[in-house]
């Protein structure tokens, strides 16, 4: 069992809205209407709410699982209900899954800022960049870093809320009928496709241990999650109502396409500020992504973090060295969305019946 | 024999004095003993001596060590039993009176020593408020914050540290305000220090710091003893150094270096604005020349048209790409500075022309620069000197330079890198092991009034958490808030 961390290390109660919210959005709010519009049509903005919903009762298993027994992160949890050696197998497996995820915005971010902006600019070298910046954050940094950064990035970039709003000056909202088209299977399909954008939430996870007031925790978690859904949605809406059918089945960074139209006095193309800007979304997913990796290859190796984030980051970058083309990074992309609704949409529910199910059998044997 | 020892005693005495030729005997025969005055004439106060100690001798029945230390009209004595002791003292300034046959001597206070008189502060320049500064003397200095706060529980502690060349600090706070595990982090490193000398309060800053590979200063110095109280009442603690006219002032946070005194001595509307307006400059002073060049590099689309017509007309003539340009400006500016900075202040005027007129405008006609950047370059310049404490306004001015080099080489993306780095050394950096970044992270509301704005007195009812002050209770809260009836 891992020793839980020092009462220095863990952080408020109200930090965890943060740390959740900040997790999940990322690159995917940029670019997921349209995936989800391609699906569920004009009920896009359905799929998005069913989806939230289906993670609150995700959030909440989560914490009724960790609560359940002394073994209070997944690592820790996977190696109580199979055991050593299928444990480590299951936990290295979530390792990985999170170092996909970690590549994956890497890509993502520097791919969207080489189209917008830099055509000309490697990607080798962006992704470096941001590898550096990792490592350079979280060595010495630590959770209390991530948890800081997760914070002040979040107040940095909140006000874009009041920007996407702007759109619905053009809005046709004739574009959200007829409501309630979607067959169960585009809805789920909908569903489905919404999880990249949504993921960021099992980081919970990892970060219990860390958290002062639990039970408190748990509210600000959920609160962070209804924060996500709301955004996801209203951008979805916008997008819908702003865009035409035929546009939006073709613009695959509506939210950005949308930022085209608002103008200041001294900003005219406000898109090149928000891509830029939105570095600082996306530095707590890499940190967060990061950090929960080094926690995980410490209860697999029993080696030091430091020494682990700099493995892994050399790891990351070399998968990030194999993308070149919009077309597999979108694969790629795809492919860790469709991993990541596995994780963490479906086997929370079965992580807690593995953990009840074991419970009870050591009760029994008792 | 006897002889034989008293001889001995000046001769060591003068050997542990490095034989200085201002080292003085004055051997006098009273009452059929020989009594030995030591002392270093350059050191020591001579009327002081010739009316306390020499014709007090003179004149005392029974001459001995006992009989002085009972009756000399001095303040300070004590008494010595080495050679070594003796040396010492005498370094210090002081006289020894060694009387014959006897083994131990005694040593009186008569140093004087030699201060420049109190002055208006220079570098902390402020419109309200008090105008005197601390000076070299630690006596002095002590004396001024004694004559500030009359605190019954003002605690000055005494750590002497060098080993060469001994100094004398002082911790200084109050014994229930300030948090014992911050001053107890002072005293431990102040103990730890094993160094021959220390020669400023600014090194000595330096050596107590948490972290040295940052550009951040992660203590505050000031030369005005307002704010020295000011800070200690709010729980914080001030370091003294002997001959530094500077207080340390810690722990502090990255908002402390952008507060005056000024801020509580105006009224709380104005200087809410004017705080607003400081920080303001000092975002512009980092952020402007570098987004120039991030802009016209690579993001001309950004710049609304009529704006990009003007730009573009004055930056027509200029060969360079937009780096070289503000490099080149900023550079010029900094070396106006810095030569502003060492000349004397008779020549220190004619700079303002050089550098405004001459150079500025020569630049523009000779087609150097654009008239856009000279306005960007010199608001950047304003709002670095508007950060009330000096090492704050050189970390700033200094760190514009590498977000200018990340502007050039990634545009806007480079300075989000920048931010970002910034962002996350910030987190890192800690004052006395307390987080750089309070009250932001961690985020402490109720220090916001004291960090960001001024309220209406009546709000300070609590002293700032982040200095996490044993006693946060200034006034009652209740009694402040109380409202009155419409016809009371």
């Amino acid at each position: 069992m891992m020793k839980t961390p020092h009462e220095r290390l863990s952080i408020n109660a109200y930090l965890v809205f943060f740390l959740v919210h900040t997790a999940q959005i990322g690159l995917g709010i940029v670019g997921v209407q349209r995936v989800i519009f391609v699906e569920a049509r004009q009920d896009a903005w359905i799929a998005v709410l069913l989806s939230g919903l289906w993670i609150h009762l995700v959030v909440f298993v989560i914490y009724q699982t960790l609560k359940q027994t002394e073994y209070d992160n997944i690592f820790s949890l996977h190696t109580f209900v199979y055991g050593r050696v299928l444990g480590w197998v299951v936990n290295a497996a979530v390792v990985v899954y999170f170092l996909m995820a970690y590549t994956s915005i890497l890509l993502g971010y520097v791919e969207m800022a080489l189209t917008w902006m830099y055509p000309d600019f490697p990607l080798w070298g962006g992704t470096l960049i941001l590898v550096v910046l990792t490592v350079y954050a979280l060595y010495g940094g630590g959770f209390r870093l991530v948890a800081g950064v997760s914070f002040l990035t979040f107040f940095m970039t909140i006000w874009i809320v009041i920007v996407v709003f702007q759109p619905l000056k053009y809005a046709e909202w004739i574009h959200l009928l007829p409501i309630w088209e979607a067959t169960p299977k585009q809805m789920t399909n909908g569903v489905l496709k919404t999880a990249y954008t949504m993921l960021g939430f099992e980081v919970l996870y990892i970060v219990y241990p860390f958290v002062k007031e639990k039970q408190r925790a748990h509210r600000y978690a959920q609160l962070g999650v209804l924060l996500t859904t709301f955004l996801v949605a209203s951008v979805t809406v916008i997008a819908i109502v702003f865009f035409s059918p035929m546009q939006l089945d073709v613009t695959i960074w509506a939210s950005l396409s949308m930022f085209t139209i608002i103008k200041f006095p001294f900003i005219e193309r406000f898109e090149y500020v928000v891509i830029p800007l939105w570095l600082l979304v996306i530095l707590p997913n890499l940190l967060m992504f990061m950090w929960a990796m080094t926690r995980g290859g410490k209860a697999l190796f029993h080696v030091k973090q430091k020494y682990l984030l700099f493995i892994f980051a050399c790891v990351a970058y070399a998968l990030a060295l194999f993308f070149e083309k919009r077309a597999t990074i979108n694969e790629f992309i795809d492919k860790v969305g469709y991993y990541g609704f596995g994780f963490s949409f479906i086997y929370p529910f079965f992580l807690y019946v593995f953990v009840r199910m074991k419970m009870w059998i050591k009760g029994s044997n008792k | 024999m006897m002889w034989f020892t008293k001889k001995n005693r000046v001769d060591d005495v003068a050997k542990r004095l490095a034989h200085s030729p201002d080292f003085m005997c004055r051997r006098m025969r009273c009452r059929g003993k020989i009594v030995d005055v030591l002392f270093l004439s350059n050191l020591i106060n001579h009327d002081h001596l010739q009316q306390n100690v020499l014709a007090f001798i003179h004149e005392q029945e029974d001459v001995s060590i006992d009989q002085l230390a009972r009756c000399l009209p001095i303040g300070a004595i004590r008494i010595c039993e080495t050679e070594e002791e003796m040396a010492s003292v005498i370094r210090d300034g002081w006289a020894v009176i060694s009387i014959e046959k006897e083994k131990r001597a005694l040593a009186v206070n008569i140093a004087e020593k030699v201060e420049r008189s109190l002055e208006k502060a220079e570098t902390e320049s402020l419109v309200l408020g008090p105008k005197m500064s601390f000076t070299e003397s630690i006596d002095t200095n002590i004396r001024i914050l004694r004559q500030n706060i009359t605190d019954e529980h003002l605690v000055t502690e005494k750590i002497t540290i060098g080993e060469r060349n001994k100094l004398e600090v002082r911790v200084v706070y109050i014994q229930d305000v300030a948090d014992e595990t911050n001053v107890q982090t002072v005293k431990q490193r102040l103990s730890e220090l094993h160094i021959d000398e220390v020669i400023d309060s600014s090194v000595l800053a330096q050596l107590l710091d948490d972290h040295a590979y940052t550009i951040f200063p992660q203590y505050l110095l000031t030369e005005l003893p307002d704010r020295l109280a000011y800070s200690l009442m709010k729980g914080r603690i001030g370091i003294f150094v002997d001959r530094s006219p500077t207080v340390i002032i810690c722990p502090t946070t990255f908002f402390s270096f952008f507060e005056t005194t000024e801020d509580i001595y105006l009224r709380w509307t104005m200087s809410t604005i004017l705080r607003a307006v400081r920080m303001l400059g000092i975002f512009a002073s980092i952020f402007l020349s570098p987004l120039y060049v991030a802009v016209i590099t690579y993001h001309y689309e950004v710049i609304p048209s009529a704006l990009l017509l003007t730009i573009g007309e004055s930056r027509s003539r200029v060969p360079f790409p937009p780096v070289i340009e503000a490099l080149f400006l900023e550079f010029m500016i900094e070396l106006l500075r810095e030569a502003g900075a060492r000349l004397p202040t008779k020549v220190g005027q004619t700079m303002g022309i050089v550098g405004g007129i001459v150079l500025g405008q020569a630049a523009v006609d000779a087609g150097f620069t654009s008239n856009v950047l000279i306005i960007i370059v010199a608001l950047s310049a304003l709002g670095s000197f508007t950060a009330p404490s000096y090492e704050m306004g050189a970390t700033i001015r200094i760190l514009r330079f590498p977000i200018i080099l990340l502007a050039a080489l990634w545009g806007l993306v480079g300075i989000f890198i920048g931010v970002s780095l910034l962002l996350i050394h910030l987190l890192k950096l800690t004052s006395l092991g307390r987080p750089y970044l309070s009250p932001i992270y961690p985020f402490r509301l109720a220090d916001m009034k004291y960090a960001f704005m001024r309220l209406p007195i009546k709000f300070y009812s609590e002293r700032p958490k982040t200095n996490r002050p044993k006693n946060s209770r200034r006034f009652s809260w209740r009694e402040a808030m109380k409202r009155k009836d419409l016809d009371e």
